[in-house]
């Protein structure tokens, strides 16, 4: 019946009503790769690249000083870090990053991270590991315990299980550690449970900053039989036109980083005069009363463009976290760090000068360069004169602004510094080492981020891959080779976003 | 009697000389590219991430050429 109703049909009805459906089905395909009814979707790009029909998702790496694209097949990463943005049509939930890459790196380079653009405010990634050749080295000499990506090496072999190991670090003890965790534990990625008590404290005094810091800070602070009382003014800028909102976050960190209080300021976009006028500083109060004594983590986020003009703590027991940025402070400026390593970057041609850094001087003559100042000094702790402000002052340890408001409640941490001692008798990380691929000495890793709440802008997702150490100057012939980068992303289905249900 | 592949190649050499089968193959490739420019004005990037527009542009220009030029000559050469 069908056949004599086709046969009905003129020529030019057939040709038209092929040219319509297969129009149709074009359009169908697009808007399902638009949409991602079943929320899942995979986007690669490979190396070399001989044809390309479309723009691609993956965008190609930035900074192009960082990259070489013209010897080799694969472009080759020779600069730290190396951003790439990744172009998804709607939201994820979760994204696996697969990369491909080959190593002609030194020693001087043994960690290579990866991460997503988390947050737009203080411009922070959450990065992963992809490979750590400290944790790969010691591997093979030091007893392991594994529990899934964790990893727990011992130089003596005193857990014979991961129950037993975890029993003693809730309880904020290792065996064989008469001075705490601390003394003997190093971590890479991974967050060992807080327990920290603060020895011999006499009763805190209350401190006030006055020298103004820029950007983004996190604060350490020790309670002990006082109330918890925080002030900051800020002042803006204005040297760009983005929105400066303030937002401060207080987390009980021996009560796993309970948040204790939030404090939100919107940007007014009123013009302020300078740094020294009182006439636009805004103020943030937190005042939380009844806290138990112990470990606070404060997180001032606020772009670049804003200053913490001055601080006033009910406790002296008040340290920065990692880093530290002084501008228009009364000169010379001394500082105090635990670390035995600085990272320093002047961020303007005037602030170019000579640091004192444990005693030992460094000359910083290149603005927005950062230099790596390393001492070999085994006091806990050192002291930075600086002559002139507007310094970056970076490491994996704690500032503060006099020696006896100095402590750091963390365990060390592996980085490209890292140095075993004797007194490093545990190490304990999240981390799988990379596999290694068929061909010609590549290999590969996985990791997973969560897409949910990192930041998009324009439909795009911000990557990073951080080879620390690794500078992209003349002397330097380390590279890393990528071969393939995949992004797995993962999501709700069309069904759950139309009848709202959660995964 | 005509062999079957051969009446197939005929039929497919007919179609191809038949100015309708260009005509409409135009109307197609035209079609397809204004939808491909208001997906991509609704939604940036649903079809250049994948396809280059630009080729469809000359896939379409090409099918015009023809369209015009030697069906146009054999309009001429018949008359």
């Amino acid at each position: 019946m069908f056949k004599s109703f086709y046969q009905k049909w003129s020529f030019l009805f057939k040709l038209r009503l092929f040219f319509g459906v297969l129009l149709l089905i074009l359009i169908l395909i697009f808007l399902y790769l638009k949409i991602v009814p079943f929320g899942h979707i995979s986007y690669v790009r490979s190396y070399p690249e001989f044809i390309k029909s479309g723009k691609g998702f993956i965008y190609g790496f930035s900074p192009a000083e960082r990259i070489d694209l013209k010897s080799g097949d694969y472009p080759k990463l020779i600069g730290d870090p190396v951003y790439f943005s990744v172009f998804t049509p709607r939201t994820f939930d979760t994204a696996k990053l697969t990369i491909k890459y080959r190593s002609h790196l030194s020693s001087h380079e043994p960690i290579i991270e990866a991460g997503v653009l988390a947050d737009n405010i203080v411009w922070s990634y959450d990065l992963k590991p992809l490979q750590n050749k400290i944790i790969d080295s010691l591997k093979t000499n030091w007893s392991r315990l594994e529990n899934g990506s964790k990893v727990f090496l011992q130089r003596d072999g005193k857990y014979s299980s991961w129950a037993e190991l975890e029993g003693d670090l809730n309880k904020g003890r290792l065996q064989n550690c008469p001075e705490g965790i601390n003394s003997c534990l190093a971590t890479y990625n991974y967050k060992v449970p807080s327990h920290y008590q603060q020895p011999n404290l006499n009763n805190s005094m209350p401190l006030v900053i006055e020298t103004p810091l820029r950007g983004a800070h996190q604060l350490y602070i020790y309670l002990n039989n006082q109330p918890f009382h925080l002030e900051f003014n800020f002042i803006n800028l204005r040297q760009d036109k983005a929105d400066d909102p303030i937002l401060i976050n207080v987390y009980a960190v021996n009560e796993n980083n309970k948040l204790i209080s939030s404090k939100y300021l919107a940007d007014d976009q009123k013009k302020t005069a300078s740094l020294n006028s009182d006439s636009e500083i805004k103020k943030i109060i937190i005042d939380e009363k009844n806290l138990s004594n112990g470990l606070y983590k404060v997180e001032i986020k606020v772009r670049d463009d804003t200053v913490i003009k001055k601080i006033s703590s009910s406790v002296d027991k008040l340290v920065f976290i990692n880093k530290i940025w002084p501008v228009s402070a009364d000169m010379p400026l001394s500082l105090w760090t635990d670390s035995d390593y600085l990272q320093a970057k002047v961020y303007s041609p005037a602030s170019r000068q000579t640091i004192n850094f444990a005693g030992k001087d460094f000359i910083l003559d290149e603005p927005y360069k950062q230099f790596d100042l390393i001492v070999d000094n085994p006091q806990s702790a050192k002291e930075i004169k600086l002559n002139k402000d507007d310094v970056i002052l970076e490491n994996n340890g704690v500032f503060s602004f006099s020696k006896s408001s100095l402590f750091n409640p963390d365990p060390h941490k592996i980085d490209r510094f890292f140095k075993i001692d004797d007194n490093i008798k545990y190490i304990i990380a999240d981390y799988e080492a990379p596999l290694d691929y068929v061909e010609n000495g590549f290999k590969t890793k996985t990791i997973s981020f969560n897409t949910k709440t990192a930041y998009r802008e324009n439909s795009k997702y911000n990557f990073m891959i951080s080879i620390p150490g690794l500078n992209s100057s003349a002397s330097s012939s380390d590279y890393l080779e990528i071969k393939e980068i995949r992004l797995d992303f993962s999501g709700r289905t069309l069904w759950q976003k139309l009848f709202k249900k959660n995964i | 009697m005509v062999k079957i592949k051969d009446k197939n190649l005929l039929a497919l050499k007919g179609l191809l000389g038949a100015r309708i089968f260009w005509r409409e193959l135009f109307y197609f490739f035209s079609s397809l590219m204004f939808v491909f420019i208001i997906l991509e004005i609704i939604w940036p990037n649903t079809v250049l991430a994948y396809f280059n527009i630009n080729y469809l542009l000359l896939v379409c220009l090409i099918n015009a050429v023809i369209l015009l030029i030697a069906f146009d000559c054999q309009k001429n050469s018949v008359k």
